[in-house]
């Protein structure tokens, strides 16, 4: 285990675990540092990353700001390769290597950390090497690979599996996982014949209520993507969604981000975030839910993501649009586009000024009430 | 105080009144109403007074798109919400596909899409010209069979429609299917599917058992697919479409806020007889995934006795098991083969819960070979299965001959960012 948050709370006491996993160094691949002396029989194709440790030590850094009343942050558990973290402050700190047998390990733990309230909140994070084969997704850890292993699979993890026993072995009733990472099927995977082993077995059996989304980076059968050495683009939405965008409504004058608007916000984020020769970004909410619950308070405004454009289709092309909120303009668009007008602004109230170029159409202000997470707008213009 | 009436711009003929969430929010951010509300060209009226001010009401369809329209509110008139969809159903009767679930792409859509990743030819001149064949296929204690359309204890009657008009909204051909009801679904002969063939290759989905169904077979923008198109087949009912759609895509809560008060009604229905068993089917998942473990009751053991072609009963029931205290693993263990016995889930869900439960099982049971064996069964199907389509679709050359996604793409290696189709963009 590698704690590097720990509230010191009372082990009984309600609180938010977080366990998280970033694998970036897998030796036995192509370019590790072990791959001439003991390269991997079967690497599918995969290799080094370099954006999962960076990714996942923004979520590390990031986690001390989670701020809930009932569950407040408890423990942070990071695993990471190279497993060498620095937190926010600047700070180096060796953590341990996400190895199979570190990952069980660490996962126990997490788990029976979880397991000791059932108001916890426990939160999984994955970023590194992913597969997927018959509907299960497979995560890889660090020795994935490791020909001394004479199986395969024994290190390759079942995520579905590790997740349904998880939810009958913990009690906490509130489990949010979070998996960044590829969903492909090698053709060589198909015809592997051994399964991926769990993280962790159980011999119970009674299904309780749970609030357990899985929200994954990518659709099954498809990649996920970043930019090598940065925070990917999952983790990106992720964060900017906990802190700005994820709301799902106010509580006492003050925003709340819930599991349910967390996963439909980092859709809508992702499907707005449009890098050259990327496709586009999407984001896949499945798991069980049944309730909603409160993981994050904003401390400042929640944001609105919105796109603003003209009914009939053809007065967008010629549309300037300034949004005010009372005398003050808060952004604008000046240039005509005919793309929507994709615009991130605080939750309120707004006047959008839409005016032409041309005289085919007529320009006008409409008031515009802004709701996270999604709010569209279609300004209906008149000839 | 005024109301507030809400409309849909599109007329959607026998799914006018489909329950959607709708949200009212005022001019200082606060939720003021949320509940389900039938969404109709005609307009329905919030049952709730509000004062004057603006609102903003949001709704979300289960297609995925979210409607908005920000309104100004007058004392003592009503105001009028309209909601206006980017995607418009070219047909009044294939609204379900459309606004209720995930829609087609259109032409239009295909070509902006196609110019801006460069998508490879394949995906751009294949798709729509050649119409699929079609071929039904029955699933009973005998195993599969190739059921004729003429089967009057089957059918009461199979009508194709293609065209242009269709083509130019990504619709390669519909399908009106009538199933025959003798007055109770338990004497339905077999478990029905569908396949659809091209030259490309076949694609089957199954069937839901009820009425009247409506199947689409349409363009598919999810481009992992070998299949140029994929089926979408209606179930009957504007609130179970609705209601599989949500939950298919992960959207808890609006499942919920639909879910709940459907599923009270059910419950009233279910205890003593099952109208609709399709329906019963989908509100158990519904429960199981969304809404209130509280509220499977026994009716879970009517849904697996009574009807012996739907295997998802047994699926719901081995769930329902699940969530007593103490449940028997040997009860749960004969149900869950027992849902394989009858055939495959008619939904994704059942799927996925079948192959859940017996990994479960296996784990804690390692030597037991039976169960092995079934997932030796159903873990093929998982590979060639449509994870995103409602109703169990996979892609095979026979219902029991599962076929493999494989993805044929061209790949730029880089590191980190690995694209999925041509080359980037300089």
């Amino acid at each position: 285990m590698s704690i590097v948050f720990d509230a010191r709370l009372p082990p009984t006491a309600a609180q938010t675990h977080v366990l998280i996993i970033g694998v970036g160094d897998y030796p036995h691949l192509l370019g590790g540092s072990k791959f001439d002396q003991q390269p991997a029989a079967n690497s599918f194709g995969l290799s080094q990353l370099t954006s999962p440790p960076v990714s996942a030590s923004a979520f590390a850094n990031w986690l001390p700001m989670l701020a809930n009343r009932r569950t407040p942050l408890g423990t942070v558990d990071l695993l990471l390769s190279p497993a060498v973290y620095t937190d926010g402050r600047g700070n180096s700190f060796v953590v341990d290597l996400p190895t199979m047998a570190q990952l069980k390990t660490a996962f126990k733990a997490w788990s029976q950390r979880s397991d000791a309230n059932s108001a916890n909140v426990a939160i999984f994070y994955y970023c590194g090497h992913g597969l997927e084969k018959e509907g299960t997704t497979i995560l890889l850890p660090s020795d994935f690979g490791n020909p001394v292993e004479a199986n395969i699979s024994a290190n390759m993890i079942d995520f579905d599996l590790t997740y349904n026993c998880n939810l009958l072995e913990a009690s906490a009733r509130t489990q949010l996982y979070l998996i960044d990472a590829c969903r492909e099927t090698p053709t060589q995977l198909l015809s592997l014949r051994t399964s991926p082993t769990a993280l962790i077995s159980t011999m119970k059996l009674q299904q309780l209520p749970r609030d357990a989304p899985v929200i994954k980076s990518t659709n099954s059968g498809l990649k996920a993507h970043g930019d090598p050495g940065k925070i990917s683009f999952f983790t990106q939405a992720l964060l900017e969604c906990l802190q700005k965008m994820g709301a799902r409504g106010q509580n006492g004058g003050r925003w709340e981000v819930a599991t349910s608007s967390l996963g439909q916000a980092m859709k809508y984020f992702l499907q707005r975030m449009r890098r050259q020769g990327v496709p586009p970004l999407i984001c896949d909410v499945g798991g069980r839910s049944n309730f909603d619950t409160t993981i994050h308070t904003l401390s400042g405004p929640a944001y609105v993501m919105s796109s603003i454009d003209c009914d009939p289709d053809s007065a967008l092309a010629a549309a300037q649009f300034v949004i005010r909120n009372g005398a003050v303009s808060v952004d604008s668009r000046i240039t005509p586009q005919p793309e929507p007008y994709d615009v991130d602004i605080p939750a309120g109230q707004y006047d959008i000024e839409v005016t032409f170029a041309v005289a085919q159409f007529v320009s006008k202000v409409c008031p515009q009430l802004m709701q996270p997470p999604f709010t569209p707008c279609t300004l209906e213009v008149d000839r | 105080m005024s109301h507030i009436v809400t409309r849909f711009a599109h007329y959607m003929a026998d799914y006018e009144g489909a329950t959607v969430p709708i949200q009212v929010f005022d001019s200082t951010s606060n939720q003021v109403f949320a509940r389900p509300v039938p969404l109709t060209s005609t307009g329905s009226r919030l049952d709730q007074e509000f004062g004057p001010g603006t609102y903003l009401i949001r709704v979300v369809l289960p297609s995925g798109e979210i409607l908005a329209d920000t309104i100004s509110v007058q004392s003592g008139k009503d105001a009028e919400a309209v909601f206006k969809p980017k995607r418009q159903s070219p047909r009044e009767e294939l609204s379900w596909a459309y606004y209720l679930q995930k829609t087609p792409l259109s032409a239009f859509e295909r070509a902006s899409r196609a110019k801006v990743l460069s998508v490879s030819d394949r995906f751009q001149d294949q798709f729509p010209s050649e119409r699929p064949t079609i071929t039904f296929w029955a699933h009973d204690a005998n195993g599969w069979k190739v059921a004729s359309e003429n089967a009057r204890n089957i059918f009461t009657g199979v009508q194709y429609e293609s065209g242009p008009d269709l083509e130019k909204e990504g619709a390669l051909l519909r399908i009106g299917i009538g199933f025959q009801y003798f007055g109770d679904w338990q004497q339905f002969p077999a478990q029905i599917w569908l396949q659809a063939r091209t030259s490309a290759g076949s694609q089957i989905a199954a069937l839901p058992t009820v009425p009247r169904l409506h199947v689409l077979i349409a363009s598919d923008d999810d481009i992992r697919n070998t299949m140029p198109f994929r089926i979408q087949s209606s179930n009957g009912s504007a609130a179970v479409d609705a209601l599989l759609s949500f939950l298919s895509s992960g959207d808890f809560e609006s499942a919920r806020a639909i879910g709940s008060s459907w599923a009270q009604r059910a419950e009233e229905m279910l205890f003593s007889k099952i109208e609709d068993p399709m329906a019963a089917t989908v509100g158990g998942y519904f429960l199981l995934k969304a809404g209130e473990l509280e509220r499977l009751h026994e009716w879970t053991a009517n849904l697996s006795n009574w009807f012996k072609w739907l295997p998802d009963g047994p699926i719901i029931r081995a769930c329902h098991l699940m969530t007593q205290p103490q449940p028997d693993a040997a009860t749960i263990r004969k149900l869950l083969l027992e849902a394989l016995r009858r055939g495959l889930p008619y939904y994704t869900i059942g799927l996925r819960l079948l192959q859940n439960g017996l990994k479960l099982l296996l784990q804690r049971s390692s030597g037991d070979r039976e169960i092995a064996a079934a997932l030796e069964t159903i873990n093929p199907y998982l590979e060639a299965a449509d994870p995103s389509s409602g109703a169990t679709s996979f892609t095979g050359e026979a219902p029991d001959q599962p076929g493999i996604r494989v993805h044929q793409a061209k790949t730029l290696e880089m590191p980190d960012i690995r694209l999925e189709y041509g080359e980037a963009e300089s």
